[in-house]
């Protein structure tokens, strides 16, 4: 199979107008067909990355890039009104913020078919019908009762679930999934991505999942990025990943991953230390503060490379 | 039936709500209902923690709501301190409202976009009439800040303006400024990732132990309501159906619905 670059991302940087870096020059590749984890501590820039593929980024905020194409559009050069037809017509967002993104006075039905009907020919009915199948498919049993409703009379795995059903009504050829099955137990969860992965493997529709449990994203993806203070970490294919860790930090992810085996009064796992602001780490490691490796390099070089497999990670050392 | 007096910190008898879902025109009464909560009861002591798991939808978040006193049950009693909240006067629920914290699942979602975070979490402390002192209240902020593990520069910042982890320890820091009796955790850690989310449960933990509170953990991690919970309830359809410690209710499932949720879980 000819490998179709669906994402193109060289070298990304936000910025608030300030002057803040907010996510540090990073890469991503995403090809037709493939799953991709985003996993990395809160606040590392995860949400932002995302958000600018959905051309959503706060208006405070600015982007530069390298190279920024999407299914094909450059968005270096593509107007802004190209950009809002391609994300509303071709990319399915799940937002991590289900609440917030939904309108309050408007009912889930009509919110639910309002972007399908602005980009295909179908009427109505048939769009109902189409939201019928995807809500249910997502696992919500009153179906009738769900699409009358407002989303302030909804719980909170409820909305998430609409979210996703609006994610996928339009066949999007590239979903874009941040959090999306925070709000749901483990049942569910699974019947989501689930239909998330039947989609994938159907239509060959490419996949950014982005989320914090890496039970999940082993689970589910094929490729891992590990993200902190803004920096691509760590990226390789899923066994890599956690049969072999390069990055300490991908470690002690995973070292820290609850289990239901931990005893009651014992105390969790934790990466000690705090996520310091990115920009801060001087040309040095942006993790370099809670590292247990930590070098007198760490403080101002950092090495990139790639090993076999392109498996890249950011570290001065070798494991 | 009269309603025994109770003896613990906070219980609700046979609670019940129903929701109205549409209303005639004009004459405004009910048309159609949903029953969200049947029938439910409900203690918790202090020093203790509850889990309550359940499928979504099931009533988990309307229940505490009710608890803790920001929904009105449309049958059955809530009791704090044996005393009923319907029957407290005005400085009692003050007091009942100060002991009963929230977090909620959309931290985002429960703070107003045009304050600062300084004025989010001191909030509290002047609604409750707590502190007005600028000075004070804002030395609290930052020791609040501190104990969340957050810098003390998102003091001057919006909502808008933190990724959802950092909300949610925003949201943590505003419960336990007023030294809450108990905390109502609605899915308070969901979105944190794992690292964030071991501090903030161990957080949790240590403040239990230092000022003895009490939390209502309400989550569909089993993991973490294993970890944080003494004891366990699970709700299905608007009401319980399966009550006990950790182990009974983890490892020796009786209720369909928690036997699904223990065998799909992915931890191991
Ligand atoms: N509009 C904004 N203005 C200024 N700073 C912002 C803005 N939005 C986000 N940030 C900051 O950018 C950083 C990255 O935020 P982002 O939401 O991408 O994190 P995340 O990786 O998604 O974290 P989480 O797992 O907690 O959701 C955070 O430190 C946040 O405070
Ligand atoms: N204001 C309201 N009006 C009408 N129905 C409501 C309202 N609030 C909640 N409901 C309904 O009550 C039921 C229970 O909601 P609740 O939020 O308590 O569920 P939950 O167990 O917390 O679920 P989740 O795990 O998804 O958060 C849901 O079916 C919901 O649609
Ligand atoms: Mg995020
Ligand atoms: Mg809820």
């Amino acid at each position: 199979m000819a490998e179709e670059k669906v994402l193109d991302i060289e070298n990304l940087t936000i910025r608030t107008q300030r002057g803040r870096t907010l996510v540090d020059g990073i890469s991503l590749h995403l090809y037709k067909g493939e799953v991709l984890g985003v996993v990395g501590e809160s606040g590392s820039g995860k949400t932002l990355t995302a958000k600018t593929i959905l051309n959503l980024l706060p208006e405070n905020l600015s982007w530069e890039a390298d190279r920024f194409a999407v299914l094909g559009a450059d968005y270096l050069t593509l107007g802004k009104k190209d950009t809002k037809a391609l994300v509303g017509q071709k990319i399915g967002y799940v937002p991590q913020n289900t609440g917030s993104y939904l309108h309050p006075m408007i009912r889930i039905k009509d919110q639910i078919i309002d972007g399908y009907l602005r980009y295909t020919k179908n009427n109505r009915g048939e769009a109902l019908e189409r939201a019928r199948e995807l809500v249910k498919a997502v696992g919500i049993r009153d179906t009738e009762r769900l699409l009358k409703s407002y989303p302030w009379q909804l719980s909170g795995g409820m909305r998430q679930r609409v979210n996703i059903a609006m994610a996928l009504m339009n066949q999007p050829r590239l979903i874009v999934a941040d959090e999306p099955t925070t709000a749901l137990d483990s049942t569910i969860q699974m019947q989501v991505l689930d239909l998330l992965k039947t989609v994938n493997d159907l239509y060959e529709t490419p996949v950014i999942l982005v989320s914090h449990d890496l039970g999940l994203v082993k689970y589910y993806c094929e490729r891992i990025v590990v993200m902190y203070a803004g920096q691509i970490m760590e990226a390789a294919t899923v066994e890599q990943v956690f049969s072999n860790p390069k990055h300490p930090y991908t470690r002690a992810l995973i070292k820290v991953i609850p289990s239901l085996n931990i005893k009651k009064g014992e105390r969790l796992a934790e990466i000690p230390g705090q996520l310091n602001a990115v920009g801060t780490a001087g040309g040095g490691c942006a993790f370099k503060e809670r590292c247990s490796f930590r070098q007198e390099a760490c403080e101002y070089t950092i090495r990139e490379k790639t090993v076999a497999d392109n498996h890249y990670y950011r570290c001065n050392l070798d494991f | 039936m009269a309603v025994q007096p109770c003896r613990h910190l906070l219980c609700g008898h046979d609670i019940s709500k129903a929701f109205v879902v549409e209303r005639w025109p004009i004459i405004g009464k009910p048309r159609k209902q949903f029953t969200a909560l049947e029938k439910v009861s409900f203690h918790i002591d202090e020093g203790e923690t509850v889990g309550i798991v359940g499928e979504s939808g099931s009533g988990k978040s309307t229940l505490g709501e009710i608890l803790g006193g920001l929904r009105t049950c449309t049958e059955g009693s809530v009791h704090y301190k044996a005393v009923n909240i319907r029957d407290m006067n005005r400085n009692q629920f003050r007091v009942f409202r100060r002991n009963v914290q929230f977090i909620f699942q959309d931290p985002k979602g429960s703070m107003h976009p045009y304050f600062r975070i300084r004025d989010i979490i001191g909030e509290p402390l002047k609604t409750l009439k707590l502190c007005s002192d600028r000075e004070e209240i804002s030395s609290l902020v930052e020791e609040m800040l501190a104990q969340v593990g957050l810098d003390k520069d998102i003091a001057d910042k919006y909502p808008g303006q933190l990724s959802g982890g950092q909300c949610q320890r925003v949201a943590i820091a505003r419960a336990l400024i007023v030294n809450p009796q108990i905390i109502i955790c609605d899915e308070a850690v969901s979105a944190l990732d794992v690292s964030v989310q071991a501090q903030i449960l161990n957080l949790l933990k240590d403040l239990q132990r230092k000022h003895r509170m009490a939390y209502i953990f309400i989550s569909h991690d089993i993991g973490v309501v294993n970890y944080m919970a003494d004891r366990i309830v699970v709700m299905n359809r608007g009401s319980i159906v399966e009550t006990g410690t950790a182990e009974q209710v983890f490892i020796t499932p009786t209720h369909p619905y928690t036997k699904k949720l223990v065998a799909s879980s992915f931890v191991n």
